[in-house]
């Protein structure tokens, strides 16, 4: 199921904003190389932090963020970050902002558009190349977003609720299409949200996240099988009384 | 950036800006004739000497006086009269009427108005207000005519129904939605009016005023005052919307309201 | 449909140009009937002797030239004043940030200095002419269109820096992608607000000037031989020419400009 390394680790992770604000409260967590892990907690507690750990844009006050065995220090260029707003360039085709990454690294004209056309159409967005974001609906943007993000080709995926804006049914077939992703290229993918289905559909473990400051509640394996059918997989026995148990779990703090 | 790196940054670029002044002094001084005529430009040292001459002599409290109350006399007047003509053009015969002709008068180059103030009024000072009046009416109406246009109808029936008045409507809602579009703009009415002023005194270079001076002072090829003048009209500027924006953001921020461009 | 790309309803058109007729005409009556004969003609002038003088500039060619004159002050100056601020505001906003703190300051304080002033300064130095009046006007602009690039390069996201960032972009990199093209959105609502300001700016500097040519020029001489017919015909002509340019610089940003760059 996974490769088994380790590709982060986070040790006694406390943070603290400079007015004193403590987001993060002694945070000990493991990623996995290869697996899905869903961080999912209270509105505000620090979820987001954590990615912004991973990715390097912000440091601890105490304890060690690392990467694959290296310490992170500035931007961590091993992961590609497909954060809550999109950042889609406005003023770039669909085409342009998914050939973004591979611009960057210097590929060649024709390459990286022939590379990045194939990754829209295996999006379903391949028609929709020549238009500007402001042209495409909230689920296309965020498919192009997604496509951006794995033309990046980096090892690790952090993704900050990624289709929390979209309608429910585009929204599993946006899930669908990211545990298809995964089957292919076995990347590792932390996944932050809300949403407990959503947990427990895609990943292969769940990390639950008190309020803030943010302590780590409970951490439980999805030992449901890969591959999904993320509609029908939440309708199983095993599925349900995972959702029972966490449900519990996240009562308590929602009420704090 | 950390407390202690802070210092010495704030140092480096007070240094770097007076080290930049120094050389644009230096440069000035030293220029020839004939690239920087001394009879445009002044020197600085003769510069210098023609603010102390200006400033002791009290001409240019005098002339300086003489230009603000002519700025500020316009803003006044101007001001209730551009926002009684956008009430105007809100009531529905009004506007029909009204529109074509402020859309025209907005689009006419004020500055144009001056030649016609003079066959008016000959050459006197009652051209420099009339000038301020034309430039900054306007100015007013067109942002209360705005803040007029954000009163919520939805809010205005609710008022409606609970029973209120016209007046009350308007002293309630209708004020309180231009408040802010009119202390915005009022912050802007200050420079356009001093710039008003200044052209008409200028074109206009009678009584002592700062734009009669600098038009003499320059016709008569005396560059160091020719510049004095026009720091003293900076430096003025300059005080006129410190004096303006800092009241008008600190009533923003005490009372809430949301101020465009403060 | 129109530049912008906005279906333009023809009865709602066909009623503003009835509308516009309609004052114009009530206006035109007004005028003669509050002429009375006794008014000097000096002052308020006649508005058949106006339309009159306008018919003949433009029988005779007269008033091409001094439109052609005065736009050609506005534009030239426009165009120097918008292209110095934009390399200015790059500068301070892309480069060094010492530079920034140098260059800002000074164009802040130009900005709330009443602008005429420089006038008798650059008449006694370059006299009376196209240049002098062309830098006059770049003094004008520049300010404006400096401030607003400079505004617009600062409120780049700074998740969009990071996005590029992460994908290993270099600081050259963030500049080019980033940074130079949501500056240049901002151009067109700067360049629009510069424009305003522009050919009021050379007709005044004509006027100031006492030039011999231009809109401005016209209303000055005029003014000087107590020729109300001919100050107030340029006047109309300098409104016209000013709402259009206004016009002409609104649609060309509207058809050009991107959205704002939100998410």
């Amino acid at each position: 199921m996974s490769g088994g390394g380790s590709a982060v680790e986070l040790r006694a992770v406390s943070l603290a904003f400079g007015d004193g604000l403590q987001v993060l409260d002694g945070i000990d967590l493991g990623v996995r190389e290869g697996e899905i892990l869903a961080l999912i907690g209270p509105s505000g507690c620090g979820k987001s932090t954590i990615l912004n750990l991973i990715a390097g844009a912000l440091a601890p006050t105490s304890g060690s963020v690392e990467c694959f065995g290296q310490p992170v220090r500035g931007l961590n260029r091993r992961v590609s970050y497909m954060t809550q707003r999109d950042t889609l360039l406005p003023w770039r085709s669909a085409l342009d902002n998914a050939a973004l990454p591979l611009e960057i690294a210097g590929v060649g004209r024709r390459e990286r558009y022939e590379r990045a056309r194939a990754e829209l159409a295996r999006l379903g967005v391949g028609e929709f190349g020549a238009f500007r974001p402001h042209q495409l609906s909230g689920g296309m943007r965020s498919r192009l977003s997604l496509a951006r993000a794995l033309l990046a080709d980096a090892q690790i995926f952090l993704m900050d609720e990624p289709f929390a804006a979209i309608d429910a049914l585009l929204r599993l077939r946006l899930q669908q299409l990211l545990v298809d992703v995964w089957s292919e290229t076995r990347r590792t993918i932390v996944y932050v949200t809300h949403d407990l289905n959503e947990a427990i559909s895609l990943a292969h473990r769940i990390v639950v996240l008190s309020h803030r400051p943010a302590r780590i509640l409970a951490v439980r394996d999805v030992d449901l099988p890969h591959p999904r059918d993320v509609a029908q997989i939440r309708t199983t026995e095993r599925a349900q009384a995972m959702y029972w148990e966490l449900w519990k779990i996240l009562e308590g703090e929602l009420q704090g | 950036m950390a407390g202690p790196a802070r210092r010495p940054r704030r140092v480096r670029v007070l240094g770097a800006r007076l080290a930049v002044l120094a050389l644009v002094f230096a440069v000035w001084q030293l220029l020839p004739q004939s690239v920087l005529p001394d009879y445009a430009f002044g020197r600085p040292a003769g510069v210098l000497a023609a603010l102390v001459s200006l400033i002791s002599s009290g001409t240019a409290f005098i002339a300086t006086a003489e230009t603000l109350r002519t700025t500020l006399l316009g803003i006044l007047v101007a001001a209730p009269i551009g926002i009684l003509v956008a009430f105007a053009a809100a009531a529905a015969v009004g506007a029909w009427v009204i529109e074509p002709v402020t859309t025209v008068l907005y689009a006419t180059p004020k500055v144009g108005l001056i030649s016609l103030f003079i066959l008016w009024f000959g050459l006197s000072t009652r051209g420099h207000f009339a000038l301020v009046l034309m430039t900054v009416g306007p100015v007013f109406y067109y942002a209360a005519r705005q803040g007029l246009s954000e009163v919520d109808p939805n809010t205005v029936i609710a008022f409606r129904l609970m029973g209120a008045g016209r007046l009350k409507i308007a002293r309630s809602l209708v004020i309180r939605s231009m408040t802010p579009n009119l202390l915005g703009v009022t912050r802007l009415a200050f420079p356009i009016a001093f710039g008003a002023t200044v052209f008409a005194e200028l074109r206009v270079p009678v009584g002592v005023n700062l734009g009669a001076l600098l038009s003499r002072y320059a016709l008569a090829l005396d560059g160091d005052n020719t510049v004095a003048i026009m720091l003293i009209m900076g430096v003025v500027a300059y005080i006129l919307d410190v004096a303006i924006s800092r009241p008008l953001r600190a009533y923003a921020q005490r009372t809430g309201t949301g101020i465009p461009a403060v | 449909m129109t530049r912008s790309g906005r279906r333009v309803d023809p009865r709602a058109a066909a009623s503003t140009a009835g509308r516009w007729l309609v004052v114009a005409a009530l206006a035109y009556a007004a005028w003669r009937w509050l002429l009375a004969p006794s008014v000097p003609r000096v002052f308020v002038s006649d508005p058949d002797a106006v339309l009159h003088r306008l018919q003949l500039w433009i029988g005779d060619g007269t008033l091409l030239s001094l439109v052609v004159t005065t736009l050609s002050e506005s534009v030239a100056g426009f165009v120097a004043g918008s292209l110095i601020a934009i390399v200015l505001a790059f500068a301070c906003g892309l480069g060094p940030q010492m530079v920034g703190e140098l260059v800002e300051p000074a164009i802040a304080s130009l900005y709330a200095m009443p602008k005429f002033a420089f006038i008798p300064l650059l008449y006694v130095w370059l006299g009376n002419g196209f240049v002098p009046i062309v830098i006059f006007v770049a003094l004008t602009v520049l300010p404006i269109v400096f401030l607003g690039m400079l505004t617009g390069l600062r409120t780049v996201d700074p998740l969009r820096v990071q996005m590029l960032r992460l994908f290993g972009a270099s600081q050259r990199q963030v500049a080019s992608k980033l940074l130079l093209p949501h500056g240049l959105g901002y151009l067109g609502t700067s360049l629009t607000i510069a424009s305003h300001n522009s050919v009021a700016s050379a007709v005044g500097a004509e006027i100031l000037f006492g030039s011999a040519d231009g809109l401005g020029g016209t209303m000055y001489r005029a003014g000087l031989t107590f020729d109300t017919a001919s100050v107030l015909a340029a006047l109309f002509a300098a409104t016209v020419i000013s709402s259009l340019y206004i016009r002409l610089f609104q649609a060309v940003s509207r058809s050009g400009s991107v959205p704002p760059a939100r998410g």
